[in-house]
């Protein structure tokens, strides 16, 4: 997999009680570049960077749906969906992926819940500047 | 992996609350070339472009029986199975191929189920030109 895709190494956090109404800034997974840190700042992307996600962690309290998705809104449009699922409480994914999912240039990955209950997620991947 | 499948990495989508008597255009995964993308539109397989899956993943909001296929028709035919599981209740699965799955050139990847009721799917790998 490695092989198409270079880039700058992240891994992006999202944590939330309660996922069902946030704006699309709230529904972002939080970034950060890991390679030779020595502090952790959150990532802010440029217009011409894209997120290649590699790697999926999700896991919920409650049943819920989830909702993994890219794009420049907080709705999951066509060719955006990233994992969705009807998940039972305490269960999750852990996923990785061959091919990686290319979210749309400029756009986070961010999480949508149909039901309040804790969900945790992580994700990783490269940051290609295109 | 990478040196089996070489070509245009894609995703593909499909989510239904009843994909049980679709018809062959109905069943389709719709697919999208994201590396790059600033917009997500969907392919249209050319006659001698082939679909090779690396990645699949997929949940069910109830019971029931799930096929994954490819061909020409809106049947699973010898040969055609990606996947084919009876699945419980808010469950799927999600895996990795190390050989991926090879389609009939020119054939969409389907998805047709025995229960009427919310599934949802999405598979990763490349588009080839044979």
């Amino acid at each position: 997999m490695t092989g198409f895709a270079h880039g700058r190494p992240f891994h992006g956090e999202f944590s939330s009680p309660d996922a069902t109404t946030m704006d699309e800034e709230s529904q972002r997974f939080t970034l950060y570049l890991n390679k030779g840190a020595t502090v952790k700042t959150a990532l802010a992307l440029a217009a011409n960077e894209q997120v290649v996600i590699t790697d999926i962690y999700v896991h919920v309290l409650a049943n819920a749906n989830v909702e993994i998705f890219d794009g420049p809104n907080e709705t999951a449009d066509a060719g955006e969906r990233i994992l969705l699922g009807s998940f039972a409480a305490n269960t999750g994914y852990a996923l990785t992926l061959n091919v990686p999912h290319y979210c749309r240039q400029g756009t986070y990955p961010k999480v949508v819940n149909d039901q309040a209950g804790q969900i945790d997620a992580t994700i990783r991947g490269f940051i290609v500047k295109n | 992996m990478t040196s089996i499948a070489q070509g245009q990495p894609f995703h593909g989508e499909f989510t239904s609350t009843d994909a049980t008597e679709l018809s062959e255009t109905g069943q389709r995964f719709t697919m999208y070339r994201s590396q790059g993308a600033t917009v997500k539109t969907a392919v249209t397989l050319a006659a001698n472009e082939q679909v090779v899956i690396t990645d699949i993943f997929l949940h069910c909001e109830l019971a029931m029986t799930v096929w994954v296929f490819d061909g020409a028709n809106n049947t699973p035919n010898n040969g055609e199975s990606i996947l084919r599981s009876s699945f419980a209740i808010n469950s799927g699965c999600g895996f990795q191929l190390n050989v991926p799955h090879y389609c009939l050139q020119g054939t969409y990847p389907k998805l047709k189920t025995s229960t009427a009721a919310k599934i949802d799917a999405i598979i990763r790998g490349f588009i080839v030109k044979n």
